[in-house]
């Protein structure tokens, strides 16, 4: 049996009497929206006998005793605070005008293209027309990717990075020593005058300041990678202990792993793109004695995917001496029809040559035409390794015709025009610089010490060339490089340990095309 | 300066400047549909989804806001923010929520985007960080899941949470 009435809009009173009525007698009651500006009269008491009555001439085995036992069951109370009964009270009243508001397609899409994702995903809870709208926002987004920053002294980057580094021997400002040594450090002396006693806080701030990033970003990612200094890395677990790892691991992943897969690498120094006080710069710390943290959420965007693959000790003994053309991919966790553009590569330790060295050397070897870019780092966590320490591991960059990765190496000990054209001649394949991001990996024998004691040498020339690309990397010992252009042709490797380089820098640049917003994408 | 009158549902009449009414897409298609000339003082616009109070807000609105530069064309998909309400417009929308509501309706329906954006970015940041039961109950709205549709929608929907 199926009752059909006309209730108004959803929310209103008689719309919800009915669905009261609807789950307790589980009747097939179509709610239509028919005049929803029409004022209702009548009490409840009214409605129920017309409801009733409506039953008397039916066949149908619902007795009248079972509408009064529904009505019963409402309970006195729930009726009288519930708005069907002020209707009688209040002539005036229709459906309120707030509740049109919340129901309104265009009004409630503006709404939500203003709220943060995790705002948006909250909103897409509350009831099935915002589930649905949300729905279409989420889709027509366009995420693009963007950068973090963690340390004890944000968001005084800029002079904490030139104070420290220059405690390697490097210049530093009188502005910036000034600025540190009044204003910044002066809290964090101890009575022996020693500036570097602890910084405690770090372990138990970081995974809050971590998730309150993810909790205001617009942009929905797909996969998130921290860069590290190392001693941020001993700052994560406080205790060295059997579980050491794991703790890193909770506090850095934890909550944030239902967005998408997460991975850190911990270097002798940073690379990223800061954005403060309205200006864009790129820093290389190379002191690893600060706690300094930074990642990159890498956009979700249709067409463009980013996988991580992971090896540890036992998979890596496994393959030893054995990874062939077939099972590198496997082991690079790349499928059949994954259009791979480009690969990202970390190695936990100094001692390059390895099972996953082999495989990105077998997979470059039949897909010459694919962009490589990494370094031996100090230690890596990624989600999948757990309390397993990785022995390595990396991310695959896939994508269609809209995906450029392109790869260029630095091989020469001083700028000179040959390392600049390499990024020159990136820059003439035109390619869409807007919501671009790049890695850079320099070995730790480079940075200010190679370049006369200027610090930011190679991220400055980067950007240089690339001011709206975001920057963000590491110093590695020692590097992974396979140069390609596209649109260019690679030669594949010549040996295993051509793509096995040291005093080097390279830069792995991810461009996404976007067509035009308008139309905007239709639901597939 | 020219005047035209615009009536609210409730027959309140309000003279208002001819450049202030034409902020509302709707009033200024209305206006050259009508071919109103600068000098037909007399011609009444009736608004018949607007009550007078909320015409007097938007009026309000309009005429504070109507040296401001034409807002830029917009990429839809570009990140908005809420947190740059100018102070007035934040002392402006200090209001219930009925009237808040009432608002954004009268906006959207006399399409004057600045006063739909300012709106809802108000809305906006009193959504931020709540829980999905927190905004219904902020806005009345019914949870229309059943249980299994509800854990599906949440599993859907999983974002990062503390602990």
């Amino acid at each position: 049996m199926c009752v059909c009435v006309s209730v108004g809009a959803e929310g209103n009173s008689i719309y919800r009497f009915f669905r009261i009525l609807q789950n307790t007698l589980a009747l097939d009651i179509i709610m239509a929206d028919v005049a929803p500006k029409k004022k209702r009269e009548g009490s409840l008491e009214d409605l129920s006998m017309e409801f009733k009555n409506g039953f008397l001439g039916s066949d149908h085995d619902v007795s009248p005793n079972s509408c009064d036992e529904c009505f019963q069951s409402i309970g006195e109370e729930e009726l009288i605070s519930s708005e069907a009964f002020q209707l009688k009270e209040n002539e005036s009243s229709e459906i309120p005008e707030e509740r049109l508001v919340v129901y309104q397609y265009s009004i409630i899409k503006t709404l939500f293209e203003k709220l943060p994702i995790r705002d948006l995903l909250a909103c897409a809870q509350v009831c099935k027309m915002w589930s649905e709208v949300a729905r279409v926002v989420r889709k027509q987004r366009r995420n693009q990717a963007f950068l973090m920053l963690y340390h004890p002294y944000h968001p005084h980057t800029k002079p904490i990075v030139e104070w420290f580094n220059g405690l390697l021997g490097h210049n530093i400002s009188d502005k910036a020593k000034d600025f540190v040594e009044n204003h910044l450090l002066a809290p964090l002396k101890d009575s022996s005058g020693c500036i570097f006693t602890s910084y405690p806080q770090v372990s138990e701030q970081i995974r809050p300041a971590i998730l309150d990033s993810f909790k205001k970003c617009y942009y929905e990612p797909q996969l998130i990678i921290f860069f590290g200094t190392i001693s941020l890395n001993s700052y994560l677990a406080k205790r060295f202990t059997p579980r050491q790892l794991y703790t890193r691991h909770e506090n850095l992943f934890e909550g944030i792993q239902a967005i998408g897969p997460c991975m850190a690498a911990f270097g002798t120094g940073l690379v990223t793109t800061v954005t403060e006080a309205n200006e864009s710069y790129t820093v290389e710390m190379e002191n690893t004695t600060y706690p300094m943290l930074t990642g990159l959420a890498i956009p979700k965007v249709p067409g463009f995917c980013v996988k991580e693959f992971n090896v540890d000790f036992m998979t890596a003994s496994k393959y030893k001496g054995k990874v062939d053309g077939v099972n590198c991919k496997e082991i690079l966790n790349i499928s059949p029809d994954d259009n791979v553009k480009g690969i990202i590569l970390f190695h936990a330790d100094r001692r390059r040559s390895s099972a996953l060295s082999d495989a990105v050397y077998q997979y470059l070897l039949q897909n010459p035409n694919v962009a490589l870019g990494g370094g031996a780092m100090f230690e890596i966590i990624t989600d999948k390794s757990d309390d397993k320490s990785s022995k390595g591991c990396g991310l695959i960059i896939c994508g269609d015709e809209n995906v450029k990765v392109f790869s260029v190496g630095m091989f020469q000990k001083k700028i000179t025009s040959n390392n600049e054209m390499a990024l020159a001649r990136v820059k003439n394949c035109n390619f869409e610089e807007e919501g671009s991001f790049a890695f850079m990996f320099a070995c730790n024998g480079r940075g200010a010490g190679m370049h006369n004691h200027v610090c930011n040498v190679e991220s400055n020339l980067f950007r240089k060339y690339f001011p709206k690309t975001s920057l963000i990397g590491a110093f590695t010992a020692g590097e992974f490089i396979h140069e390609y252009i596209p649109g260019e042709n690679s030669q594949p490797p010549r040996g295993k340990k051509s793509i096995e380089h040291s005093f080097s820098t390279v830069f792995v640049i991810v461009s996404i095309a976007r067509p035009p917003t308008s139309p905007p994408p239709h639901a597939s | 300066m020219p005047v035209v009158r615009l009536q609210s549902v409730d027959g309140e009449v309000f003279p208002v400047d001819v450049e202030i009414a034409r902020m509302s897409f709707a009033i200024r298609n209305m206006l050259d549909d009508l071919g109103v000339q600068d000098n037909d003082a007399e011609e009444v616009i009736p608004l018949p989804n607007v009550t007078g109070p909320i015409l007097r807000k938007v009026i309000e609105w309009c005429t504070h806001h109507k040296d401001d530069p034409p807002p830029p064309e917009e990429d839809d998909t570009r990140e908005k923010r809420t947190d740059d309400i100018p102070a007035w417009d934040q002392e402006f929308l200090r209001v219930d929520q009925a009237v808040l509501f009432d608002i954004i309706l009268a906006a959207n329906y006399l399409d004057i985007k600045g006063l739909l954006d300012v709106t809802c970015k108000t809305v906006a940041n009193m959504i931020k960080g709540k829980t999905p039961e927190e905004i219904r109950k902020l806005f009345n709205i019914k949870n229309d899941f059943t249980p299994a549709e509800e854990e599906q929608i949440r599993k859907e929907n999983e974002w990062c949470e503390e602990k």
